[in-house]
């Protein structure tokens, strides 16, 4: 019983991360309506980030803000790119390969820049602590802490500001949401921009949970927040939430009972089949149900 | 030099089993497949295991028989067909574009963990050696000699997949198969079965891609799980882009301009290790391939040679004139279409 709860601590850490990313994979998704292959880099680029303010201070906190700052970049100017494609009447699935050629484009890049070789944060001891029968570092506390203050925020954003009214709205209907006054442009601006702070914090709290950054750090991450996102519905920033507890939760605890290579089998087999069976999510909206 | 041009030209018509198959699968049905690769090895592993002979332990693997090349070619087709099938009955019921590309690439990474976890079936990552090189006890011939036959012999085969193709692209179940492409809910009105026809061609690629990975696997002489990593994919990918999307002529000459442009992309630059100490030419190969793929989106989405269109302004419904046997069939459908009896 003590190794179950174990893994239901380690489940915890794990959702944190995947709540971060995924979140801000659907919230940018279901704005900018561009499935975004390129998430993963975005992720990466915060964790390299972190690693390189650590050569010249060990504050922890300016690393998360320069990583968030780092995956902020990327999401604009992979918005920049996009925007001319859009401009030039570019389907959908045109504009899910550019994401998937700028992904492939950057995680090359950090290859050339920092190599493939496994590098890793200098981070202090932790203390131990005991929370019933779960226990947790310090740190891991602190990365649990982080993500519920994110997802307030995200839900405060959402719920209570005028900001987060548009980004609704244009989530809804980009027509509707322009006729009314709306400028729809500048609401995906800055969906990126929060989305990609996001990515890039998730990415620096993946390095450190992780404790191997490598240049595909983020691009093998991705396939597990789609499950997280699409297991919520893709576009529903709370179902996100919930799909990021049940992916981090199953597959940890799932590691103190299978061979833990067959953990990420586990998380993808169940995007595969909540994909074949249930793509709207499992959380439909209330408009899905009356339709 | 004839060497060098024979092993690049050998390896660049096996590609074209490869993208032959991506294209009928996003090219003809439309569905962005990002699972190409683990068919190929797929293939490539069946090939090995039907004629590599037994394991010598402690490597471990599967059948283990020594029966000829064009056998193990067939077993390796059947195979991937029905590994197409499977994954295509669970996928292509519900999912379309992003959804089963996304699904694709799950299918690819579930593969690839069965394939370096599962020991006794496929030996991790020693992977399969000693398989022999195709029809070599038969030929005798100097290396030089096989190199250029197994060229031939590859070149025949992808001749016959050529005029295959392309009587299917021509064929009733290929203009339904575009006809979905282009507008399911109008193919669905006309009695087109849109889940049967893009399993059809989802099992046609898959097969094809196999065959493309077993004749692969005779130049390479062994297999192992390290060199099918899914960004191969991309290549493919940009080499039906380049080429022109939805068109076989245009999907073989961009698989062409991509094995040439990634050989080129890194022969200029000097051969030392960069700042990590390592080998970067693969990093810069596939940074010309994504900035490749965003260039050909931009400027010219449809490829170098695009579809076809008709008189009627539809992609893909382009008949050549110079079969009259063809246009008369092409244009009794549009007979019954247009002319239906007036009240």
């Amino acid at each position: 019983m003590d190794t179950f709860f174990l893994g239901v601590g380690f489940g915890l850490v794990t959702a944190s991360v995947l709540a971060i990313s995924a979140v801000a994979l659907t919230l940018q998704f279901s704005v900018t309506d561009v499935p975004n292959f390129s998430h993963g880099e975005l992720m990466t680029i915060g964790a390299y980030t972190a690693l390189e303010v650590q050569s010249f201070t060990s504050n922890l906190l300016v690393g998360a803000l320069l990583a968030a700052a780092s995956g902020s970049a990327l999401a604009l100017i992979l918005n920049l790119l996009l925007r001319r494609f859009i401009r030039a009447g570019a389907k959908r699935f045109v504009l899910f390969v550019i994401t998937i050629a700028y992904g492939l484009l950057l995680q090359n890049v950090y290859q050339l820049v920092w190599g493939v070789d496994t590098r890793a944060y200098k981070l202090p001891l932790s203390e131990v602590h005991h929370i019933g029968p779960m226990i947790l570092t310090g740190r891991q506390l602190a990365i649990i802490a982080i993500a519920v203050l994110a997802m307030l925020a995200v839900h405060v954003m959402l719920r209570y500001t005028k900001f987060g009214k548009a980004q609704r709205a244009v989530a809804d209907n980009k027509e509707l949401a322009r006729v009314t006054g709306i400028s729809v442009g500048r609401v995906v601006t800055i969906t990126w921009l929060i989305t990609g702070a996001m990515a890039g914090l998730a990415g620096f709290i993946l390095g450190m949970t992780v404790g191997a950054i490598t240049p595909t750090l983020g691009f093998n991450f991705l396939l597990t927040v789609f499950a997280a996102v699409i297991i919520g519905g893709l576009g529903k920033p709370y179902g996100a939430m919930a799909g990021a507890l049940i992916i981090g939760l199953v597959t940890e605890v799932s590691a103190l009972y299978i061979d833990p290579d067959y953990t990420s089998v586990l998380a993808f087999g169940i995007l595969l089949l909540a994909l074949a069976f249930r793509p709207q999510g499992l959380v439909a909206t209330f408009r899905e149900v009356q339709a | 030099m004839t060497q060098y041009v024979t092993s690049f030209l050998e390896v660049g018509v096996v590609f074209m089993f490869f993208t032959i198959g991506l294209n009928i699968r996003w090219g003809w049905a439309g569905d962005l497949d990002l699972s190409v690769f683990s068919y190929v090895a797929v293939g490539a592993y069946i090939t090995a295991v039907f004629t590599a002979g037994r394991a010598v332990p402690p490597d471990e693997w599967i059948i283990g028989v020594r029966w000829p090349f064009l056998v193990a070619l067939l077993a390796a087709m059947i195979v991937g067909a029905v590994l197409s099938l499977l994954f295509g009955m669970l996928a292509l019921r519900r999912l379309r574009g992003d959804y089963f590309a996304i699904g694709s690439l799950c299918f690819t990474l579930i593969v690839y963990a069965v394939i370096s976890q599962v020991l006794p079936l496929f030996d991790s990552f020693q992977g399969v050696t000693g398989v022999p090189q195709p029809f070599e006890g038969a030929l005798k011939l100097s290396q030089n000699g096989y190199d250029i036959f197994y060229l031939v012999f590859s070149i025949a085969i992808l001749a016959v997949v050529y005029v295959f193709t392309q009587h299917i692209y021509r064929s009733p179940f290929g203009r339904s198969l575009r006809a979905i492409r282009d507008d399911p809910d109008a193919a669905t009105a006309f009695g087109r079965n849109v889940y049967v026809s893009k399993l059809k061609a989802y099992v046609i690629g898959g097969m094809l891609a196999s065959l493309g990975g077993g004749l692969y696997v005779g130049i390479l002489g062994t297999w192992n799980p390290f060199a099918w990593s899914s960004s191969e994919t991309f290549l493919l990918l940009c080499a039906v882009l380049i080429g022109g999307i939805a068109n076989t002529k245009g999907v073989l000459l961009g698989t062409f301009i991509v094995m040439v442009a990634l050989t080129e992309a890194t022969r200029y630059i000097p051969a030392l290790p960069g700042p990590n100490g390592q080998d970067d030419s693969e990093a810069i190969q596939y940074i010309v391939v994504a900035l490749l793929i965003m260039a050909v989106l931009r400027w010219r989405p449809q490829g170098i040679l695009p579809e076809k269109r008709d008189r009627d302004g539809v992609a893909g419904s382009g008949i050549p004139r110079w079969r009259p046997q063809v246009l008369l069939a092409e244009r009794r459908d549009h007979d019954s279409l247009a002319e239906s009896p007036k009240p």
